[in-house]
């Protein structure tokens, strides 16, 4: 395998290097382009949350909503980034380099070994990689992650490689909150990541993914961290997979679905502890679903007009009561005669 | 005189812009992003890290990268 360690900055000339950036540099000139796109495809996504977000409406799944609405939030966000992408791509007034010189690539490869620990250069399978130090993010271990790049492709395109993989324990195809099946959602980065490969400057490039590495965003990963090393369901203690479990919406905590049931008035999930039995019909039903009358509190469903089923037969009695009276009144001042 | 100035905040654009001879890295830095914190971004001249007070030269090559880039899923 032909494979070379990067050259120290003070060493001489490195001609594979050289020979890389050479034809780097040419197959990004070749391949370059002034073509601007809009981002279409991430208008398509934010239609397609709405369309979500309206659908689970209709049905008035309100767990649905509110994880649509999340999704779409994301997806506005990538339009927003997309949209300045395209804005300041098309701008006439920028005079940025198309492609970096073969020069300036060359130098970019040189400085690589003074921002990583481990920089290699594959040239039989055509990859540039670069290794990061060891990623902790919120207490949680993940390792080394080699950024691979393949020189070779055209576009150029790169991975991630979990050098000692700490996946989490519901999926092991997940390797970072933000990398699944090797590949990096770049969410942020996405715009300088494009452009900086696009006009081959690899070392903002490497350093643009490193610092995605080094970040956790909470609200949009693969696997959140806090339930990177596992759960169980509170309710029955049974391990509790990302697919497979789903939230009280009183409390908020995560169940397994055994253990949620849905509020018969209202369609609402909730664990065991925060629904509760009417005392009527016996069915589940949500604590906010239930109305006091003259004794315990009753769904819906067992209530009429707000009245529980004594008080309506004691509203009715009292009707007839009043009724009789009434027929009483009427007929005063006539006796009875008996026969 | 004229510098290459490449911001990863963003679009991550590269621009030839001009600047007054004995602008420093820390006025540069202030001059462009305004409300930023320095201390938010790994900031390299000609690929190297450098003192705030720098004075940068013609065709210097500027670069600030965030250091927190958020991803997503």
């Amino acid at each position: 395998m032909n494979t070379i360690t990067m050259p120290k900055r003070e060493q001489r000339f490195h001609r594979p290097l050289w020979t890389v950036a050479r034809r780097l540099h040419g197959r990004l000139a070749r391949g370059h382009d002034w073509r601007v796109d809009l981002p279409e495809s991430a208008w398509s996504d934010c239609q397609a949350q709405f369309r979500r977000i309206r659908k689970a409406q209709s049905h008035h799944w309100e767990g649905a909503v509110r994880v649509s609405r999340r999704d779409a939030r994301d997806a506005l966000t990538q339009l927003l980034i997309g949209i300045e992408g395209s804005r300041n791509a098309i701008d006439p007034d920028r005079n940025a380099p198309v492609v970096m010189s073969a020069a300036e690539i060359y130098r970019d490869l040189i400085s690589l070994d003074d921002e990583f620990p481990e920089v290699r250069c594959d040239l039989d399978r055509g990859h540039l990689s670069a290794v990061t130090d060891p990623i902790e993010l919120e207490e949680v271990f993940l390792g080394a992650f080699e950024i691979r790049l393949h020189f070779t492709h055209t576009p150029l395109d790169y991975e991630i490689v979990a050098r000692d993989p700490q996946p989490p324990r519901c999926c092991d195809h997940v390797t970072h909150p933000h990398v699944e099946d090797q590949s990096l959602c770049e969410g942020e980065g996405r715009a300088a990541i494009r452009n900086s490969l696009q006009q081959g400057r690899l070392a903002d490039f490497f350093l643009i993914v490193r610092q995605i590495l080094n970040t956790y965003n909470g609200s949009s990963a693969y696997v959140a961290l806090d339930r990177w090393q596992g759960r169980d369901c509170p309710g029955c203690g049974s391990e509790l997979n990302d697919d497979e479990c789903s939230e009280c919406e009183a409390c908020g905590s995560d169940f397994c679905h055994a253990c949620v049931s849905d509020c018969t008035v209202c369609g609402s999930f909730g664990c065991d502890d925060c629904q509760v039995k009417c005392p009527e019909c016996e069915e589940s039903v949500c604590r906010h679903c239930l109305t006091k009358c003259c004794g315990e509190p009753l769904c819906e469903r067992c209530l009429d007009d707000k009245n529980c089923r004594y008080c309506q037969a004691k509203a009715q009695e009292d009707e007839q009561r009043s009724d009789r009276t009434a027929v009483h009144a009427v007929c005063l001042g006539e006796a009875a005669v008996s026969a | 005189m004229k510098i290459l100035f490449l911001n990863h905040d963003g679009g991550g654009f590269a621009d030839h812009i001009e600047i007054e001879q004995g602008t420093t890295v820390e006025a540069l830095f202030t001059a462009q992003l305004k409300d930023a914190d320095a201390r938010d971004f790994l900031i390299r001249v000609n690929r190297q890290p450098v003192a705030a007070g720098q004075v940068l030269q013609e065709g210097d090559r500027v670069s600030l990268t965030p250091r927190k880039i958020e991803g997503a899923a």
